[in-house]
């Protein structure tokens, strides 16, 4: 018998840029960017002022039973799964949910709520915190509530690698449905904006403005000087071909094959050579790609690395788009957001033009998808998750059929 | 295998200390616990980092170091990755709190009280562990971290089993490692689950667990690979499974639902009948809730078989080393299989009639294992659970 094909059934996208399947497509059609100046967290001290923020977000809307307290990022998820149950029209009392699996990512956890406990044990020292907030500054916090609240008791997993979090948590999903050790699984991921995570990524000197210049989100432009941080979420429903075929689910696209590589050591030939083969695996000596939903974020070297890593496994070229400059660098959702990206390329038809691309840089040399949205007709496309500490992962992704 | 720990900083050390029932609890050191509920745990005591990793890793959070160092041990051990292709090679960790002590004082900066660094946001975040690693032993196959509360470590060892089973790596690292810190412990106290003296797993008056920490590393390998390149392995891995309780935050499943399925699910994923397993290495925190849904759920899954199974929780001895528990555990399991001898689950003063298996009080047995089954769980409802075989003519 052979392995069963995994087909995406449902997407739950929760960005800036929109929530829900439609909001997604739509703004990814009029080139509509949620990045604009942060309103929730304000911390006028920073360099960055301008983020891919939910303005106006209320989980209200998406929670089957009222919460007392969630983390920013347990929020977003309860948001993407609740989508991603309803685009599927999947009724959770018709499936095994003892057998349902539940695998997500998050670089960042439930930071905000650490900083909200840490402040008071430093301020008020450890008799006075807040015992209820310890289990919700869990990384696994998100994804434990997740399995409570729709009772999800098969296989659980929470991968926390950083910006390939949710692709790996795919990737995995992929893995079990093709063993057939599941036959259904939410994957995906979610990353909230919180003010240590903006004060950590200045520190560090990774975001938009790097330089000291003007704040911008241009992936693979020659002005390019950090990436814009973002906050959401995405989850898939993935479910092997028999199970959807079994409730009459319509398809919204397959996914075809999964490869992850990482780079031996911290330089950026190692990042352009672990991604490369990241997408050898995903392609299996095939380069028939119509499109590339690439994982640049406007990171100086990192756009680079993947930039040549493209021309190394597409020497003829391919169309390369670029989401980020939509919602973020969501991190631990962006991989699934990026998949939601090539969904939403399937249903229309188009590759969407890389936003503020505008002085392409040589230094990167890829068929970027400027200007205009290109219509195409798009059968396969890849998406690659990228960490800056040197892991990839590469999605190929089909159009449903 | 590699370990890290408060009864030992090297396998050897942690197996005697572990079969002598040595306690690694003690007042903590490194932060003053004055103001805490609980000032005993677990802490590392005289470690350092081993002389080749001394350089490279000097920046590194403590928690990381210790990983490493479990990592060094692990590696020279499996003589890896030697000529190995790096490709081949996966990295899998685990934590529930990565670099923390880094992490804290991004935190105290972002509120105002106190320097820190780009260093220290990198050295919290949790892939840098799985970067370290593989960077120290230039590794470049599938890089993964996770965090699965305190069943994190047994679900790396399982990850890092299938990543070689599917033919992702022809070897993958399987790590777990925690550090104890100021925001750690003010947490797990605060969670009231924290006894002031001893674990005592399984005793009628058990009153809760004590945190520690440390780290503990495993290679899992494909035979081929390990066969051509002439390494003789430890133990075989047979299965594993992971999942959610699916009930409540921070209380067990009633009768331990959550923790039987996830026994069943590495039973039928290692194609075993309950019978065939001979020893469990319990999760046996100490606490008065996870003990007895622990029982009830090994009795559920194994029958009548239940109470010829030795069971033991090594908490006892070690603490609960937290993202690191499931990884110590099972490297204590893999040489209980190799030296027929199980260590015990020392404190050990009054049966609990709930508690009504055979479980190994206070003095080591000998005992020929063949089949071990190591079970995990954490806050959030997680569980894995691991199961391991002994390897006839093994190193």
């Amino acid at each position: 018998m052979s392995a069963p094909r995994v087909v995406i059934t449902g997407v739950g996208p929760v960005t800036a840029a929109g929530i829900g399947r439609t909001a997604l497509a739509d703004a990814l059609v009029a080139g509509r960017s949620g990045i604009r100046p942060r309103a929730r967290i304000a911390a006028p001290g920073l360099r960055a002022q301008t983020a891919g923020e939910l303005q106006g977000f209320d989980v209200a809307e998406y929670l089957e039973t009222p919460k007392t307290y969630l983390d920013r990022s347990s929020e977003l998820a309860f948001a993407a799964l609740s989508l991603a149950l309803e685009d599927a029209n999947l009724d959770l009392s018709t499936v095994d949910k003892s057998s349902a699996g539940l695998m997500l990512g998050t670089a960042y956890g439930s930071l905000e709520t650490m900083a909200t406990f840490y402040a008071d044990l430093l301020d008020k020292g450890p008799r006075l915190v807040k015992p209820v907030l310890f289990p919700h500054s869990y990384a696994n916090t998100a994804i434990s509530l997740l399995a409570i609240e729709y009772g999800l008791a098969g296989p659980h997993l929470l991968f926390t690698s950083g910006g390939v979090a949710s692709a790996q948590a795919l990737l995995t999903a992929f893995d079990w449905i093709r063993a057939g050790r599941a036959s259904l699984v939410f994957a995906g991921g979610m990353d909230a904006l919180s003010l240590p995570l903006l004060t950590g990524l200045e520190l560090a000197g990774l975001a938009s403005p790097a330089d000291g210049g003007p704040e911008r989100c241009t992936p693979f432009d020659r002005a390019r000087n950090g990436y814009v941080p973002g906050e959401g979420a995405g989850i898939l429903v993935l479910e092997s071909d028999h199970a959807a075929a079994a409730r009459g689910a319509p398809v919204l696209g397959e996914l075809l094959a999964a490869g992850t590589a990482a780079a031996a050591d911290g330089s950026s030939l190692a990042l352009e050579t672990g991604l490369a083969r990241a997408m050898a695996l995903a392609l299996r000596g095939s380069r028939s790609v119509d499109a590339v939903v690439a994982a640049a974020n406007g990171s100086p070297a990192a756009d680079a690395a993947e930039a040549r890593a493209l021309r190394r496994v597409f020497p003829t070229g391919v169309p390369v788009t670029s989401a980020n400059p939509l919602w973020g660098e969501t991190a631990g959702a962006a991989g699934a957001l990026q998949v939601a990206t090539a969904l939403a390329m399937f249903e229309s038809g188009t590759i969407p033009a890389i936003l503020n691309l505008t002085d392409a840089d040589p230094a990167c040399p890829v068929q970027a998808v400027m200007g205009a949205p290109r219509a195409v007709p798009l059968e396969r496309v890849l998406v690659n998750a990228v960490d800056a500490g040197g892991t990839a992962v590469s999605l190929l992704l089909g159009k449903g059929t | 295998m590699g370990v890290v720990s408060p009864v030992g900083l090297n396998v050897a050390d942690f197996w005697s200390a572990l079969l002598r029932g040595e306690s690694g609890i003690r007042p903590l050191t490194r932060f003053p616990t004055t103001d805490y509920a609980f000032s005993a745990g677990g802490e590392v005591r005289g470690f350092a980092l081993p002389p080749p990793l001394a350089a490279a890793g000097a920046d590194a959070d403590l928690a990381t170091q210790f990983m490493l160092a479990a990592a060094a041990e692990a590696l020279r051990q499996a003589g890896l990755p030697g000529t190995s292709d790096p490709a081949a090679g996966a990295v899998v960790v685990s934590t529930n709190f990565g670099g923390i002590l880094a992490g804290e004082r991004l935190l105290a900066h972002a509120h105002g009280k106190g320097p820190a660094t780009g260093r220290d946001f990198a050295e919290y975040g949790f892939q840098t562990c799985a970067d370290r690693v593989a960077r120290a032993w230039a590794l470049a196959g599938p890089r993964v971290s996770l965090s699965l509360s305190c069943a994190s470590g047994t679900a790396a060892l399982g990850h890092a089993f299938d990543l070689v089973r599917s033919g992702r790596a022809a070897f993958a690292f399987a790590g777990g490692y925690d550090a104890l810190s100021p925001f750690v412990w003010s947490g797990l106290s605060a969670l009231r689950t924290m006894a002031k003296d001893a674990v005592r797993p399984f005793d009628r008056n058990r009153a809760g667990t004590i945190f520690s920490e440390g780290a503990g590393a495993l290679i899992v390998e494909d035979a081929g690979h390990a066969r051509r390149r002439g390494a003789r392995p430890l133990c075989e891995v047979l299965g594993y499974g992971v999942n959610n309780n699916a009930f409540h935050m921070t209380a067990p499943a009633k009768e331990g639902a959550g923790s039987a399925q996830v026994m069943r699910a590495a039973l039928a994923d290692a194609g075993l009948a309950p019978a065939a397993v001979d020893h469990i290495n319990a999760h046996g925190t100490g606490t008065k809730p996870n003990d007895v849904t622990e029982s009830q759920a090994i009795q559920a899954v194994f029958g009548e078989h239940a109470a010829r199974i030795p069971i033991t929780s090594i908490k006892s001895t070690v603490g609960h080393m937290m993202g690191a528990a499931g990884s110590v555990e099972a490297i204590a399991s893999v040489l209980t299989l190799r030296e027929g001898v199980i260590p015990p689950t020392t404190n050990f003063r009054e049966r609990d009639p709930e508690c009504a298996l055979d479980y190994v009080f206070n003095e080591k047995r000998a005992a020929a294992v063949t089949t071990v089954l190591s079970n995990s769980a954490g806050i959030g409802g997680c569980n894995a659970a691991v199961i391991l075989r002994r390897v006839e003519g093994a190193a």
